[in-house]
């Protein structure tokens, strides 16, 4: 299990001259402070205080959701009474090209898992689990609904499952999802069905179990970007760590009349990565000391995997990235075939061929061969390593900003290539022959095609720097000695670059 | 708190019924702003090589299976024309009419507005190749009656679909060899690219020659010089294995002239034919003649060039020296 989640709303037991709900009061973890953050800082809502206001306001998630909720909404629509062809039908070019470009090169990136903050996935559920779109409510005795810390909640409110609280559901998720690409990317019906569900699926978790259950732990896209957020330039913090030690209220982790308690099940005072903040900013407004905010900082400051899960999740990505690479940018009709293959009909063995291979080189054939680098990695080294588990979620690390990058170089076509399709798509959002802002005939006009390779190139560059950046700091992690840590990330770095050599090879060729 | 409440409720039940209330209500509004036209939607179907009135979209297009367009309009009438393609290019011409080739790409649509004056039984077609299917696009289901009524008993049926590969359809029985070479030039394909009566003209982007060539002079290009000729040929052309070198038919001026070319035209015909390019950095002509070794056997060939040297014209001989 990742031990960055709570699945029990964690709990510090701190003196206290309020009573403090039974479910903090039951927590055993000591409150301590949390540890302390490396490089620079600037806080965002200090040099920006309309933004301050703005996320303090009650309506600020409601407001940024509904435009979102309506368009999705619409999308769905289209995807189902719209036209079939897939590059004029507006779902799949807003969700497949648009969104995922913006999520992976811009939002991700630069502002965490902002995303999660406008995501219209659990927007019915959490209605339903809260009673309330803008205003907490707070437990009286007596009252309807079920006492969470001091806020009220209705539905069943289970804990979810302890052998379930970690991302292993997500991965499989996602890897499955990614199966079957080839379907919903060209079909919006499929489309259709798969984000529905994912809708339907989170109402129906929301009212079974408490608060966030299912983006924490279901939810596909939020097994990414937890992992990617790692890499984010932003973070929701703690200002100072002496004033969370000092507060007796806990607002940020039971609510108030403020603020909800955070619904991802993290103690915000004491958080140290952005893995599992969705930036609602529910603390920010909860807290009575104004002392959360959120930060700007360096690129891939939290550098800290907690679990196999997360290893894998890592994996998985850059496994995708690779096989996606091939799949859908690389000339080989072959593997579109295989991908496609209901259209293609190359058959089902075929298919179930391909799809055994694309779970394989993610779930066995990349961490193996991760594990023999890192095994010799070890012998090289010399000197008396870390556990086996330790120094291996040290050194996968550094797959958190190559996946990243390389999921950036593998994103840039798709919205240099295929960008046209918005301005269509966005006149004519059904295929019925709308031109809403005169750029429904727009051509198809690919922007500077000529030099992708070459952006791809300069990406996965860049990402080969910051991740032998990486890798070596991460290595003095696992070997204090500095002869050691060199000759530790010697063999890692050779793996990372093999890889990074790999993806260049693709996109050049 | 309360009234903030309510407010925000009221606008999420209004974003969820206005995603899918407002899209509709539009689109009513767009078809209906003026009553004196009546609107046709045309959807272009490649697996099923047919055009379509059915509601086309993302959620019915993968699984249902489509009523073919029956087009009857009444004479006077204005319409206004939607034309869409739901998967691949297509390209609609309804030559009589003066409409098209209008190429539809998918998921565009275009508009066509025209106005039901010219009484008759019309058909239009898909003059892109488009698929297996495509020359299905030009059956009987592709006419358009203005002011009359499709009569099933004499247009050109074909029950069963006229994919490329698949041409197994029985043909109707006929005595006359021509109008056999009438109906397979109307229902295989031909008459999509070489234009109604082989007349050609149908544009051929970057192409040599600009058009698809006529084949109503095809009589001329194998020396035959009058109908007395034509008739000739076509008698050799009746025969079940089909003129022979060595068998000359009686009556002709220009026997190895007229073989060689007729050898020429079945070799196009069965091998098919890349056109030359106008531009050769440009790209490739969409309108090619393709191979019908696989779907037209010797007889239906001989019968198709029959029924093209029948439509040469010639002129009237007088007998008085001018």
């Amino acid at each position: 299990m990742s031990e960055a989640i709570n699945p029990n709303l964690t709990p510090q037991s701190v003196p206290s001259p309020v009573p403090i709900p039974a479910v903090v009061r039951s927590a055993p973890t000591p409150l301590t402070p949390p540890p302390a953050r490396e490089g620079w800082r600037i806080d965002l809502l200090k040099m920006f205080p309309l933004l301050k206001w703005v996320v303090k306001q009650r309506w600020f998630q409601f407001v940024v959701i509904l435009p979102n909720l309506f368009l999705f909404l619409v999308f769905l629509a289209a995807g189902i009474w719209g036209t079939p062809v897939g590059n004029r039908n507006i779902l799949i070019v807003f969700v497949w090209i648009f969104w995922w470009f913006l999520l992976i090169s811009a939002m991700v990136p630069f502002l965490s898992r902002i995303w999660c903050t406008v995501c219209p996935f659990p927007f019915f559920g959490e209605w339903i689990q809260r009673g309330s779109l803008t205003t907490p409510k707070m437990a009286t005795p007596g009252a309807k609904g079920t006492k969470i810390g001091i806020n009220r909640y209705f539905g069943l409110n289970l804990r979810w499952p302890k052998a379930l609280s970690n991302i292993w559901m997500q991965n499989i998720g996602f890897l499955g999802l990614c199966t079957f690409s080839a379907f919903y990317l060209t079909r919006p019906i499929v489309s259709v069905i798969v984000l529905g569900s994912l809708i339907v699926v989170a109402t129906v978790l929301h009212v079974i179990y408490r608060q966030r259950a299912f983006c924490n732990y279901v939810c596909p896209v939020s097994g990414f970007l937890s992992l990617y957020a790692m890499s984010s330039m932003t973070e929701v913090r703690s200002k100072d760590a002496d004033v969370c030690l000092k507060c007796h209220d806990k607002s940020c982790l039971v609510g108030s009349e403020r603020g909800w308690g955070c619904p991802w099940f993290n103690f915000p005072s004491k958080m140290e990565r952005n893995n599992y903040c969705g930036m609602c900013m529910e603390c920010i407004k909860s807290c009575p000391h104004d002392n959360m905010t959120v930060n700007l900082r360096p690129f891939a400051a939290d550098t800290k995997l907690k679990g196999y899960d997360e290893a894998w999740k890592a994996f998985i990505m850059l496994a995708l990235a690779l096989a996606y690479s091939v799949i859908y940018l690389g000339p080989w009709a072959f593997f579109k075939n295989l991908a496609n293959y209901t259209e293609s009909g190359v058959g089902l063995p075929a298919f179930i061929g391909y799809a055994l291979a694309l779970w394989a080189l993610p779930m066995v054939i990349i961490p193996s061969i991760f594990s023999a680098f890192h095994w010799i990695a070890r012998k090289v080294a010399g000197a008396e390593p870390k556990p086996w588990k330790e120094s291996f979620l040290l050194m996968a690390y550094p797959l958190v900003p190559l996946g990243l990058l390389a999921w950036i170089a593998f994103s840039v076509p798709l919205i240099f290539i295929n960008g046209s399709y918005i301005l269509v798509t966005m006149s004519d959002p059904f295929g019925w022959g709308w031109d809403l802002f005169h750029t429904a005939h727009t051509a198809w006009s690919p922007v500077v095609p000529q030099l992708m390779p070459t952006i791809q190139v300069f990406i996965m560059a860049l990402g080969l720097i910051l991740t032998l950046k990486s890798t070596f700091k991460q290595a003095g992690k696992v070997y204090e000695d500095a002869k050691a840590k060199v000759r530790f990330a010697a063999p890692m770095a050779i793996f990372y670059t093999a890889i990074v050599l790999l993806f260049i090879q693709l996109y050049v060729n | 708190m309360k009234f903030r409440e309510i407010i925000s409720s009221v606008l999420a039940v209004v974003a969820v019924v206005g995603a899918f209330a407002i899209p509709f209500a539009y689109q009513k509004q767009r078809m209906t702003s003026d009553h004196n036209v009546r609107t046709i939607t045309l959807t272009g179907l490649a697996p099923q090589g047919i055009w379509t009135q059915d509601e086309v979209n993302g959620g019915n297009y993968w699984k249902a299976h489509f009523k073919p367009a029956e087009l009857n309009l009444k004479a006077g009438e204005q319409i206004r024309l939607i034309l869409r393609s739901a998967d691949v290019v297509h390209r609609f011409y309804m030559p009589q009419l003066g409409i098209g080739p209008i190429e539809l790409v998918p998921g565009h649509t275009e508009v066509v507005n025209f106005k039901a004056d010219k009484e008759g039984i019309y058909p239009y077609y898909c003059t892109a190749v488009c698929g297996d299917c495509h020359f299905h696009m030009l059956n009987m289901r592709g006419l358009v009656a203005i002011g009359k009524e499709i009569d099933t008993k004499t247009a050109p049926i074909i029950n069963e679909p006229l994919c490329m590969v698949n041409i197994t359809s029985d043909l109707p029985s006929f005595t006359d060899i021509t109008q056999k070479g009438h109906f397979l030039f109307q229902t295989r394909g031909c008459v999509t690219c070489h234009g109604v009566d082989g007349a050609g003209g149908i544009p051929n982007f970057n192409y040599v020659r600009g058009t698809v060539p006529a084949l109503n002079t095809l009589a001329s290009k194998m020396s035959l010089g009058s109908k007395d000729e034509v008739e000739a040929f076509t008698k050799a052309l009746e025969i079940k294995e089909g003129p022979a070198k060595d068998k000359p038919e009686p009556g002709l001026s220009n026997w190895p002239l007229s073989f060689a070319q007729y050898q020429s035209v079945v070799k196009t015909i069965e091998g098919g034919s890349p056109p030359l390019k106008a531009d050769p950095n440009g790209p490739e002509p969409p309108l090619f003649m393709p191979s019908w070794k696989e779907n037209l056997d010797h007889e239906q060939i001989n019968s198709i060039i029959a029924f093209l040297i029948s439509e040469q014209k010639f002129e009237e001989h007088t007998g008085w020296g001018n």
